[in-house]
């Protein structure tokens, strides 16, 4: 198996994707596969290298492709290391998906590992089978967080080239984006920061942080950007127009919207707001008024009827 | 570089840093020992003995997005998992091809097929916990359990035990911006329950109260926690530097109108009913100051209807304050992108002339 690994140059082809593919990921893909590998290694009865596959499910439309879940597979390793896929566990499991998730296509498969080998691309040619170019997401669990890449996984798509004259599967790198739906993105939060969540704390204060992080990421980036275009105008590093480009039209969409429509839609929403506000803040007035109106009762029946107050509030205790 | 990742290599053989053996020791299942405890069953002789149930990151999200799939329908799935002492741990969920778990009894019935068939194959991946508990969503009224749901959730206790029911409600949890999940399981039939006071409130629609209140004494919430593995942490962590856009461009205000809107016309009917009450005990209360003495019948009266009114402020509040989390995003939102987008010395880099010089507030707060 070593010997493969590091025939790797073969497989990747290092050319820049043009494919124009739009891959989104959910998270909670990333943890399902995390999920795995942690179970299987921590499973296994003696430490040695594990190995793990599983599907990618997700809706493909045109060139927009978006994972949201996956599933373990099952495989058997060959003497010669190669990897064979159940295939009639695949073909259950995918019936079963299609039961609860009609809409989820299988779009790929993932592993854990540094770098894709000979044995991805024959894992590949099995899966053909079912989707004519599947996409393939492998996770490095050891990999050391750097700036330009947070994530530790590398998405691959597959194109035929001509290797040594004869045409031949290879892997090209993708690009990705992570994508969230809101109750997920919620879940997310929640497991991340379980931790830091404290017993009565004002739903405000985990509202605000939560904004607040998101702007002062916001601000570190535009920051980044700034720092970028102080130095090119310095002549510190070298102009590139093509992002020049970019951020020039970022800015250019300031402001994202303005108009009339949307000032009064805003408005309207605030006053809404506000007036929610307004009647709840009613309400606890006139509760609180309630409140009084009794104790005051209270107060006043036991002074003219001492005696008789004490024994009713005997009774009601 | 060769160096380095012959490093890499040799930490990816033996698998050092990404799994911590201590910490996630909660991720092994051994076989025998829940056997032992199975025939055990501390469980059988307290019907109060599970207290505590811990949630994996990955079930839990799987069973938030599978509730909110639903929309407005109910919608069910299995968890597994296992015992450790008075905890129940969930490893994992998967969701089951039945829906409007609510309106029908034999819902489970029908998707049991399917959850032999999905067990069976699962534990050839090595997933190998045993069904421990089932989960259903209630859109939009709450975390407890229905009638219906006691029923299904004795049954299950009576055949299955250990077993736990999860409710979860993808609509409050949008407009809220935190998980609404509840853990409960039903006492034996005839156990009489230990007066513990009264429960965390919340929020029922006045069409489902019936449902909620005759129930409410036969089952018990146990204490949530979640727990995730050393690899989850650190991806956890870099995901944030990739969804922190999501937290600014979604609004629950716009993503959760109908839901809102719905708790608003509840709200309302429950407000058209106390007044009422109120009218009607209204002279009696108001002016029988002093007077009153041996009108125990219409104090006790007053009591309810106050206890009524002070439900109905906690609602409203919480109406309130959801909604004015949400025009706090959209105002930020208007504050950064388009009230005053140009600021500080940003701009003169850029080359642009700043459409608004008003200074509002800096991006940077």
């Amino acid at each position: 198996m070593a010997a493969v690994n590091q025939d790797t140059t073969s497989v990747v082809l290092n050319q820049p994707n043009n494919s124009g593919l739009l891959i989104a990921i959910h998270p909670l893909t990333l943890l399902n596969i995390s999920d795995h590998f942690t179970r299987t290694v921590i499973q296994q009865a003696s430490p040695g290298p594990v190995h793990v596959i599983g599907a990618l499910l997700g809706i493909q439309s045109g060139r927009e492709v978006e994972i949201f879940n996956s599933y373990e597979l099952q495989f058997m390793i060959q003497p010669d290391g190669s990897i064979r896929i159940h295939e009639e566990y695949f073909v259950t499991k995918q019936e079963q998906f299609r039961q609860v998730f009609p809409s989820y296509d299988f779009l790929g498969w993932y592993t854990v590992g540094r770098k894709p080998s000979m044995i991805d691309i024959d894992v590949l040619q099995q899966l053909m089978t079912y989707n004519e170019s599947p996409l393939f997401l492998q996770m490095d669990p050891n990999e050391v967080p750097t700036p330009a890449r947070s994530l530790p996984i590398t998405v691959y798509e597959s194109i035929v080239d001509i290797v040594d004259g004869q045409p031949q599967p290879v892997f090209i790198k993708a690009a990705y984006k992570v994508e969230t739906g809101e109750a997920e993105r919620i879940a997310v939060d929640h497991v991340a920061h379980a931790a830091t969540h404290q017993e009565g704390e004002s739903s405000l204060v985990s509202h605000l942080s939560g904004q607040q992080n998101a702007i002062k990421m916001l601000d570190t980036r535009i920051k980044l950007l700034h720092e970028y275009l102080q130095d090119s105008v310095n002549g510190k590093v070298p102009k590139d127009h093509d992002l020049e480009r970019q951020i020039s039209s970022l800015c250019n969409r300031l402001p994202t919207i303005s108009g009339q429509a949307f000032e009064e839609e805003f408005m309207t929403e605030y006053n809404d707001v506000l007036l929610t506000s307004y009647l709840a803040t009613v309400t606890k007035g006139i509760h609180a008024m309630s409140d009084m109106v009794d104790k005051f009762n209270v107060v006043a029946s036991q002074n003219s009827h001492h005696g008789q107050g004490r024994a009713r509030r005997g009774l009601m205790g | 570089m060769d160096a380095i990742n012959a490093r890499k290599n040799f930490e990816f053989i033996n698998n050092i840093r990404s799994v911590n053996p201590e910490t996630d020791q909660i991720y092994h299942f051994n076989e025998a020992e829940q056997k032992r405890i199975l025939n055990e069953s501390p469980w059988k002789k307290d019907p109060h003995y599970f207290t505590h149930i811990k949630i994996s990151a990955v079930a839990l999200i799987k069973m938030v997005m599978h509730a909110r799939s639903g929309g407005n329908i109910e919608v069910m799935g299995m968890m597994q998992g296992k015992v450790q002492g008075n905890t129940i741990i969930i490893m994992d969920a998967f969701a089951l091809p039945v829906e409007g778990t609510e309106t029908r009894v034999n819902a489970q019935v029908e998707g049991y097929e399917y959850m032999v068939q999905y067990m069976t194959k699962i534990k050839e991946v090595g997933r190998l916990e045993n069904a421990i508990g089932w989960y259903h969503s209630h859109p939009g009224y709450g975390c407890w359990l229905s009638g219906i749901d006691v029923n299904t959730q004795m049954q299950n206790q009576q055949f299955q035990d250990p077993f736990v029911a999860v409710v979860i409600d993808p609509n409050r949890t949008i407009s809220a911006g935190k998980v609404e999940i509840g853990a409960f399981r039903t006492y034996p039939e005839g156990y009489k329950a230990p007066d513990e006071g009264p429960s965390e409130y919340q929020t029922i629609p006045l069409s489902k109260i019936e449902d909620f209140g005759v129930h409410c004494k036969q089952y018990y919430p146990l204490e949530i926690s979640h727990f995730k593995s050393t690899l989850d942490t650190h991806l956890l962590d870099q995901l944030w530097n990739k969804y922190w856009v999501n937290t600014l461009s979604q609004s629950p205000l716009l993503s959760n109108r109908e839901y809102a809107a719905r708790q608003m016309s509840d709200l309302a009917e429950k407000l058209q009913m106390t007044a009422n009450m109120a009218s009607r005990a209204g002279p009696g209360g108001f002016g029988g100051m002093g007077g009153s003495t041996g009108h125990f019948g219409k104090d006790k009266k007053k009591k309810q209807e106050e206890s009524q009114l002070s439900k109905i402020t906690r609602d409203s509040n919480k109406i309130s304050v959801e909604a004015t989390h949400g025009l706090i995003s959209q105002v930020l939102k208007n504050v950064l992108f388009t009230a005053n987008p140009h600021q500080n010395d940003d701009t003169s880099a850029l080359g642009n002339n700043p459409i608004d010089t008003d200074t509002v507030l800096s991006p940077a707060q």
